[in-house]
């Protein structure tokens, strides 16, 4: 086990520990701060060994997801209530935890990802991360965080938004095409709609985010999964994942 | 307005239906993600393009244009500042010589709509135009789409270092749409002058993948993945790498019969093609590898097996330049070239379709971030009254009200 995932590790520990302790709001909003800075420093370290930002592999990306969730919290639970941090922290660990399941070797950025519509791609699919996830805890809660739920939710709406229009036009200077009906991308649609279901209710029948949180959850729960199950479909089914040479074959010895 | 059509718009635009007609979208989407699990894209791409799902498509836009057009009236209620008829709104602990700082502590801009008697004060007056501009974009969608299927070119050919591309018909190996290459092709020309490839250590995986050209009477530049060259209103960017070599078949006395440059598809090593020289009945097979064991070809080897029917004359590895002898002959690939597949790509309804996301994006941005507030106040006799009108989206007009008069220390 390398450092950086010792490191990890540890992290999700902390972060599910603060969690669990209902009764010590302090320690939770000092992990989640201590998160964030080991966080930060972390893809810092890691953006300085490889040469460039965590935009590339889903190791990476979960980490800076994570960083955006748990430097998000904070504000967030000062307005909504202390559980909230909590319910953030547990959050962070599982991705953490999930983030430990997946190859973590430094790797080069590929051809088709060197272009600053990747990284941009990249930050708005962190903040809709963190932002949906907000907004789905806060969705159960009740008081001030329903008016922070459709906020978060909002937000993560448009960055969604942002980051498939984003990922749209930068597919049309690789592909020729916008839209190639990838598992992925189908996962990212249905997801923005569930949410602008949410959206539409709320506005437009004034249904609160707590009325619909089982379905603002299941909004949710796709977009995760759209962002996550991707490591795990069948080979070339999704364009969204790289083979990285180690699993293909080395070229045979000398002639 | 005929009232049925009225009646017809007011059913066809029902507000509650919108949620509904999403829903079924979403579950259409269902289907299509459990295929696109097991089925190539383009398969899920031709269902998604049946008739049935066509109608979903059909209803959403016409529930769409029915919504715009009722909700018109209302939309124009909401950014107007016009005081709300029929109210006397509700008494503020306020005074006029007060408002000012009120409405910068509340964060609204403060108009007098009559001196020191009674103003308006809003934030995000037109954030609710918002709604329209977001919706009104995805009309702009089938616009993109019909100019795209007007317009849109797509080329792939193979290009080698040396030589040039001049963008025939027959240069390209897969062009769509199939037919009306005439109208359609943008004038693409130029010259290889490099192509260079780089790649993750001992693994094929491209770190760096360019060509250098030259388009007639222009300068340099590269192209690469990422980065396509703009030529003749068309992208083109080089998306595959190939290395293929020249060859010179000379006489047993040292005669040169005929030399020239292959165009074989050699990438990745291990990869086999063949070529023939009339009048001779041999078949020639090469294949190439790099003697580091890498896929950079630094150190070139060519496999060349010459065949005449099912028989095998001759066989074996090579470095470039190193030829073998077959039936009073000898091949030599003196060089070895590198090359790349292309895309040329040309479609006139992707900016209508940009347009269409950015508005979406901006409209939505700010009907969703910039809440509507309008607060108009009145003095009279000494006693201020506030009506409110607060974006229900977010809070509630108690916290404006509480912002702009704030209880008072004792």
């Amino acid at each position: 086990m390398t450092p950086e995932r010792i490191a990890v590790a540890a992290l999700a520990a902390l972060l599910a520990s603060a969690a669990g302790l209902p009764r010590a709001p302090r320690l939770t909003r000092v992990a989640t701060a201590a998160s964030t800075l080991a966080l930060a420093l972390l893809l810092g370290l890691r953006w300085w060994r490889i040469g460039h930002g965590p935009v590339f592999g889903t190791f990476e990306t979960s980490l800076a997801a994570t960083l955006v969730l748990c430097a998000s919290a904070p504000p967030l639970a000062r307005r909504a209530g202390a559980a909230h941090a909590r319910v953030a922290a547990g959050l962070a660990a599982v991705t953490l935890a999930h983030a430990l399941t997946l190859r973590s070797e430094p790797t080069p950025v590929t051809i088709s990802e060197q272009s600053l519509w990747i990284d941009l791609h990249a930050a708005l699919a962190w903040i809709a991360w963190a932002a949906y996830l907000h907004g789905a805890a806060l969705a159960f809660r009740e008081g001030a965080a329903q008016a922070l739920a459709v906020r978060a939710l909002g937000l993560g709406f448009v960055a969604h938004g942002a980051l498939g229009a984003v990922g749209a036009y930068y597919a049309s200077i690789l592909f020729a095409t916008p839209w190639q009906w990838d598992p992925v991308q189908i996962l990212g649609l249905l997801a923005w709609i569930l949410i602008g279901v949410a959206l539409h209710f709320r506005l437009f029948h004034g249904v609160s985010p707590r009325r619909q949180r089982w379905f603002i959850a299941l909004g949710v729960a796709v977009f995760v999964l759209g962002a996550k199950a991707m490591p795990y479909l069948p080979a070339g089914q999704t364009f969204h994942v790289f083979e990285l040479g180690a699993m293909a074959p080395e070229p045979g010895g000398n002639p | 307005m005929p009232t049925p059509f009225r009646s017809g718009l007011r059913l066809l635009g029902a507000r509650a239906a919108t949620p509904y007609l999403l829903l079924g979208y979403g579950a259409f989407l269902v289907l299509l993600a459990v295929w696109s699990l097991r089925t190539p894209p383009a398969t899920v791409g031709a269902i998604a393009r049946l008739a049935p799902f066509g109608l979903i498509y059909a209803v959403a836009a016409a529930h769409l244009v029915a919504c715009l057009i009722l909700s018109w009236p209302a939309l124009r209620q909401r950014i107007s500042l016009a005081v709300p008829a029929g109210e006397s709104g509700v008494p503020i602990d306020l005074r006029a010589h007060e408002l000012a700082a009120a409405a910068g502590r509340a964060r609204l801009r403060l108009r007098w709509t009559e001196s020191e008697r009674a103003g308006v004060l809003s934030r995000h007056r037109f954030a609710p135009l918002g709604t329209v501009v977001s919706h009104g974009a995805l009309l702009l969608l089938p616009l993109a789409l019909a100019a795209s299927r007007a317009t849109r070119f797509r080329g792939d050919a193979w290009i080698v270092e040396g030589h040039a591309f001049g963008g025939t018909r027959d240069e390209y190996v897969h062009v769509e749409p199939g037919g009306d290459f005439a109208a359609r092709a943008p004038d693409v020309r130029f010259q290889v002058e490099a192509v260079e490839a780089k790649f993750w250590g001992r693994r094929l995986f491209f770190t760096d993948l360019r060509a250098l050209v030259v388009p007639p009477g222009g300068r340099s530049a590269w192209m690469t993945l990422a980065q396509p060259l703009r030529l003749g209103g068309a992208r083109v960017s080089i998306h595959g790498f190939n290395v293929t070599p020249s060859f010179e078949l000379v006489r047993a006395d040292g005669v040169l019969l005929e030399s020239g440059d292959l165009n074989l598809r050699l990438f990745p090593p291990g990869a086999e093609d063949s070529f023939r020289l009339p009048p001779l009945p041999h078949r020639f097979w090469v294949r190439l590898r790099d003697a580091d064991g890498g896929y950079a070809m630094t150190r070139p080897r060519l496999h060349v097996a010459v065949t005449m029917g099912k028989q095998l004359v001759a066989h074996g590895w090579r470095a470039p330049g190193e030829p073998i002898a077959f039936d009073g002959f000898r091949l030599t690939l003196p060089a070895v070239r590198r090359g790349g597949e292309i895309m040329v790509h040309r479609d006139l309804g992707y900016p209508l379709a940009w347009l269409a996301l950015a508005l979406l994006l901006a409209g939505a941005a700010t009907r969703i971030l910039l809440p509507s507030v309008r607060v108009w106040v009145r003095f009279e006799g000494g006693v201020a009254h506030a009506i409110v009108r607060e974006d229900a989206f977010f809070g509630d007009p108690a916290t404006i009200l509480g912002r702009l008069a704030p209880p008072r220390r004792p």
